[in-house]
């Protein structure tokens, strides 16, 4: 029986403990499900790829911070190849059903952990990006102003507007009772 | 909303965990991860191969460059039916093979007027009244090697101040 590569396990843990919150960055930046797990995929690729040039022994972890910069990077890239798509579909009439492979940002268990989930997730959807973006990053992807501001490139000051004008937006469009303290 | 009320509201929303990876995500990026590793091994494998070709290559990097500086820098050879082997040498073709321009030469100098300015009347250090006129130049150079047939060309601004004495009655 072969032995598991202890960096694989490594990273293997990262990735369960990170994975959802890194996703869920990459489904603000894209347009459909499958293109936030190609960006998410790209983005620790590159990652990876970066560190090995850097080491001779294990794979690094790489800094969740670096992780997100990379999300938006690689974001970036796809989106515009996308748009070159797109407008290729749409001269032969072909219709693009982003709804098709869609999947729930938030999981819960019970009947009312699903309700509110989908309710949160209806609201952010209806926010502007660069609001959503910041209050993913702050809330679920645990980041200080300074690192939105890194890995948005934005300064300080506008993340940490961005995200008191989105929390507020945010608390008048849900429900109190089912996001009180 | 407070800093206070913030805080408990991103407390409420923290509640919601986001969704777990989707089945085989984990795996998948775990093999594109793996293949690219691959590739990179394969990269380095295909270069590895050829390390015996590089000094070579090398050396004749250094050769060529060496060899453009001995062609650019050398003076031009005299033309090789100026002066036959063994055929007399009148004075007036001495004066001429001495006058066979050899390497660079200069084959044009001039200046533009670009802009002239009146400073107006001054006294001269004799106490001679006296306009300034402030002109600006460019100096423009050009020379030619006849061997290889390579132009230069440069152009220098400068700046001049002329002092015309003034008529007075």
């Amino acid at each position: 029986m072969a032995e598991s590569d202890p960096a694989d396990d490594t990273w293997s843990h990262w990735f369960h403990e990170y994975g959802p919150r890194l996703l869920l960055f990459a489904r603000q930046q894209t347009r459909t499900e499958a293109d936030a797990q190609d960006v998410l995929q790209d983005a620790i690729v590159r990652l990876w790829k970066s560190n090995d040039k850097h080491r001779d022994s294990a794979p690094a972890i790489p800094d969740l911070p670096l992780v997100y910069r990379a999300i938006r990077h690689a974001a970036i890239d796809l989106g515009r190849k996308t748009d070159r798509r797109v407008r290729r579909e749409q001269s032969s009439e072909y219709v693009l059903d982003e709804n098709r492979d869609k999947v729930e940002w938030f999981g819960g268990s019970s009947l009312e952990e699903g309700e509110r989930n989908a309710a949160l997730e209806a609201e952010l959807q209806k926010l502007p990006e660069k609001f959503r973006e910041v209050l993913v990053l702050k809330i679920w992807g645990e980041q200080t102003f300074a690192q939105i501001a890194d890995a948005l490139a934005i300064s300080q000051n506008t993340a940490a507007s961005r995200y008191r004008y989105g929390m507020e937006a945010l608390r008048k469009s849900l429900k109190p009772e089912q996001f009180s303290p | 909303m407070d800093d206070r009320e913030l805080q408990q509201f991103e407390d409420a929303l923290r509640r919601s965990r986001p969704s777990r990876l989707p089945a085989g995500f984990s795996e998948r990026v775990d093999a594109a991860r793996r293949k690219d590793d691959g590739k990179a091994d394969n990269i380095i494998d295909a270069r590895d191969a050829f390390q015996w070709f590089r000094p070579l290559l090398n050396a004749a990097a250094v050769a060529a460059v060496v060899f453009g500086l001995i062609l650019f820098f050398s003076p031009g050879q005299p033309p090789a039916d100026s002066v036959a082997e063994g055929e007399s040498v009148t004075n007036q073709s001495v004066e001429e093979s001495v006058q066979v321009p050899r390497g660079w030469q200069p084959v044009k100098a001039g200046n533009t007027v670009e802009d002239a300015h009146d400073d107006g009347i001054i006294y001269s250090g004799d106490g001679v009244l006296s306009r300034s006129i402030r002109y600006k130049f460019t100096d423009n150079y050009r020379w030619v090697n006849p061997e290889t047939g390579a132009t230069i060309e440069f152009s220098i601004p400068h700046e001049s101040r002329i002092v015309v004495p003034v008529e007075t009655d």
